[in-house]
């Protein structure tokens, strides 16, 4: 339930007339409207606001999890400390997907042409520790909090008959090691593949569990005679058995795993987000809107420019705004009339660490209901002691 | 005027006519054993070729006109619905397979489990172990004995029909003798045949006295089990014994029939749990994963692919070697148990059956033991194991109905708690 009170309302309006009083002085005086113009949320003193610099327009953007390192792609792909003010030109590509591993000392990158993709990883000073090319599209990248680089590949080849697609997983272990993880095959029908056309890699997303033991993926059914599903799929990566939890549009939503592994926060896409329990189906938490993210606690969860503290509205930010959390969750990228700002001291904390024995343990549980051997009571009994 | 027509076509199928026609046949066939067989026949005079046959002699050629039961059902519609109720009328369906993807395959094999123009199967039943011979074995090693479904020549052979032929127990002993269900040599040398043997029919009992009494061809008539050796439901069973005992109360008293029944078929429920305790040996190996080869490492069978098959689909060919020892104890001794028990034959029922059950138990047994120390399960127990193997053991203990719901409950706890600690 979200309430605000009016007077807090009337607050924030006076502080922003003040403020754009202030601005429209400083347009006058400088001509430069862009170092001063303020992110307009409520509460904002509650949080840390930073400014950092103004952007001609959206690209692809990430922030290290400490808030000091930038990255953004839009014709090439370059690198901005912050606090120093440095800026690194790190590749003449554009890039398709960006991310920093979880201790911010890494960033990884993909490029895509002409059926291959590249994958670049950089430390902080900009310098490429590695790289590879592959045949598909990468469709995401995702660290592991132990350092492991995953990327969802779809590669698609066209016959008479319809399009044959591919969906994997590539998995680079940090230091020189890359391992394949196929997901599904499976022909779908030329008229299916005509109008999805570039889009097709889109149909692949993934979400790997915080357990690193399970994948959230959507798969695209359509053979001939059949009428085209997207599906959303749990697969356990140690027995390879998979559960359906949810039909999607073919390119919108998308599923992503809660810190539990146990739920996870679905979007169909038409404006209803959920957190969900995979085993029982059953909706925990509902929100509004059809963009999200979420910090590695699942405490925080931003969508369509609303920051929620579980179901608890704390910032709305303004129409139009583009947002991305850093990888651990404490900073809040946005883009808002051309320019970025930083938000952070919400409080996100740090996300409970599970012990190597007892974390083995759980999987080996996990891996036990996924193949059917125990059920969902018995497993949910047997974790509750195993976490006490 | 309305009988003009009937009394035409009297004249149409009169011997005189079918003579007449045959002389077609006669111009080439004259000399033939069939010919002369026919002539000594009971159908001499009644029939000619072409009344079984048919008049297409590119189709008889091609063996397209097969003469089958439903040709001799048109005179002996009896006998043929007999037939058809017995076991003698299933004989195709318990023995063969669909061979349409099976190479070198005669495509005339097809009608002895489709009805002309049906895609259909008669019975969905299938046999494995046919689909694995080459057609030359299946036909002489399958064929001869199933093709009984649906030939009255099996039995009767092709032209003659000197009851002789039928009424000599030695016609029934074509398929019914060798190691899988030697009713013939336990009939032989036990009491009963050595009173055929020195007093001939009808002072003593042959296989058509106690099986097809007064000519009938329900050859079933009096069992209480199928052929695997599963007891038929219980009122049905009872109308069969009953059957039986009708007619063995002709030469003996009721009450000691019945006993010496009763008898053989606890001996038949003891065998089988030999056979069942054997067959659980062998899962529990496959659940392990721990035979040599496993299902999913060697041929597949032809129905069932990579499953383990111990029932009536087993192969004896592309298993492991204690599959093989169970073939031999399921198939053979268990059967020569209760063959030589139901036939009064001491030795069949013993030395033969019995004996050779439980040997072959014991070797099954040692073998286990074998594989399951090369595994490295040699001592380990199902509840001293807390690994994932042994919770898929017990599911699938469950699955079987080994394993009730609340053990099955206790066992996985049991488990958990010892992955847990």
């Amino acid at each position: 339930m979200i309430f605000v009170k009016p007077e807090r309302v009337f607050l924030c309006f006076n502080r922003c007339m003040n403020k754009l009083l202030v601005c429209l002085l400083s347009f006058l005086l400088t001509g430069c409207v862009a170092a001063i113009v303020p992110l307009p949320v409520l509460d904002a003193e509650r949080f840390s606001i930073r400014q950092l610099l103004p952007v001609d327009k959206i690209g692809l953007m990430a922030i290290s999890a400490d808030g000091r390192m930038l990255a953004w792609s839009d014709s090439d792909l370059e690198l901005f400390d912050i606090e120093s003010s440095q800026r690194h030109s790190l590749l003449n590509a554009r890039a398709e997907t960006l991310r920093w591993s979880f201790d911010g000392a890494l960033l990884a990158a993909t490029t895509y042409m002409d059926g291959e993709s590249h994958l670049y990883v950089y430390d902080r000073s900009g310098v490429a520790v590695f790289d590879t090319h592959f045949a598909g599209r990468v469709g995401r990248l995702q660290w592991s909090h132990t350092g492991q680089l995953t990327a969802g590949v779809l590669s698609a080849r066209k016959f008479s008959f319809g399009t044959h697609i591919k969906g994997q997983l590539l998995s680079w272990d940090g230091r020189w090691r890359m391992t394949k993880i196929p997901l599904f095959e499976t022909t779908i029908k030329p008229t299916t593949a005509a109008q999805l056309a570039d889009r097709l890699y889109e149909t692949f997303d993934f979400d790997l569990s915080p357990l690193e033991d399970e994948v959230l993926y959507t798969r695209l059914y359509a053979p001939p005679a059949f009428a085209a599903t997207r599906y959303l799929v749990l697969h356990n990566l140690q027995t390879g058995e998979e559960k359906q939890i949810a039909s999607l549009p073919m390119l919108v939503g998308k599923g992503r795993l809660a810190a539990d592994g146990e739920s996870a926060y679905v979007t169909d896409g038409k404006g209803q987000i959920t957190l969900q329990d995979l085993w029982s189906t059953r909706i925990l938490q509902q929100w509004t809107g059809t963009r999200f993210d979420y910090d590695p606690r699942s405490e925080w969860l931003i969508a369509d420019g609303g920051l929620y503290q579980g179901q608890q509205l704390q910032v709305q930010l303004p129409p139009k705004s583009f947002f991305r959390l850093s990888s651990g969750g404490h900073f809040l990228l946005v883009s808002w009339n051309r320019q970025l700002y930083l938000l952070s001291d919400y409080s996100a904390g740090e996300r409970t660490k599970i012990g190597g024995v007892r974390m083995k343990k759980l999987q080996k549980l996990r891996r036990l209901r996924s193949r059917g051997l125990i059920e969902q009571a018995e497993y949910l009994q047997a974790r509750e002691r195993l976490l006490q | 005027m309305k009988l003009i027509p009937f009394f035409l076509f009297l004249l149409l199928v009169s011997p005189a006519q079918a003579s007449e026609r045959d002389g077609d046949c006669l111009v080439c066939h004259q000399q033939s054993a069939a010919e002369r067989q026919l002539q000594t026949s009971a159908h001499s005079g009644d029939l000619g070729c072409a009344d079984c046959h048919g008049s297409d002699h590119d189709a008889i050629d091609r063996g397209d006109s097969y003469v089958g039961v439903d040709v001799c059902g048109r005179c002996h519609q009896q006998q043929l619905e007999e037939h058809r109720k017995s076991r003698h009328g299933m004989g195709l369906h318990a023995g063969w397979g669909c061979t349409r993807n099976v190479p070198g395959r005669d495509k005339q094999e097809c009608r002895f489990c489709h009805r002309e123009g049906d895609t259909q199967p008669i019975s969905t039943v299938q046999c494995a172990r046919f689909i694995k011979q080459s057609s030359e074995m299946g036909q002489i090693g399958c064929n001869r004995c199933h093709m009984i479904e649906n030939s009255c020549a099996g039995c009767h052979t092709n032209h003659r029909t000197d009851a002789r032929i039928v009424k000599d127990p030695r016609v029934c002993a074509k398929c019914h003798m060798g190691p899988d269900h030697p009713q013939w040599e336990a009939w032989q040398t036990s009491q009963h045949g050595t009173l055929y043997n020195a007093l001939g029919a009808p002072d003593a009992p042959d296989c058509q006295l106690c099986h097809m009494p007064q000519g009938s061809h329900d050859v079933s008539g009096g069992l209480t089990a199928p052929p695997s050796g599963k007891p038929y439901a219980q009122q049905k069973a009872t109308d069969q014994r009953q059957i039986m005992l009708d007619r063995c109360q002709e030469c003996h008293v009721r009450g000691f029939a019945a006993r010496e029944l009763q008898n053989a078929d606890a001996v038949r429920l003891q065998t089988l749990e030999l056979v069942d305790q054997a067959r659980a040996i062998i899962r529990d190996l496959d659940d392990r994963g721990l035979l040599d080869p496993q299902p999913t490492k060697r041929l597949e069978h032809p129905q069932r692919g990579k499953e383990l098959v111990l029932d009536g689909a087993m192969l004896y060919e592309d298993i492991s070697h204690i599959e093989s020892l169970f073939f031999r104890l399921n198939k053979y001794a268990a059967a020569k148990t209760f063959k030589g028990a139901y036939h009064q034959n001491p030795d069949y029922t013993h030395w033969y059956g019995n004996a050779e059950v439980k040997l072959l138990l014991n070797d099954i047994r040692g073998e286990a033991s074998r594989l399951r120390e090369r595994g490295g399960q040699g001592r380990v127990g199902v509840n001293g194991e807390m690994d994932e193997k042994a919770l898929e053991v017990l599911q699938r203990r469950h699955q079987r109905g080994e394993l009730g719901d609340s053990e099955y409950a206790e066992k996985k706890r049991l488990i958990l708690e010892q992955i847990l600690q």
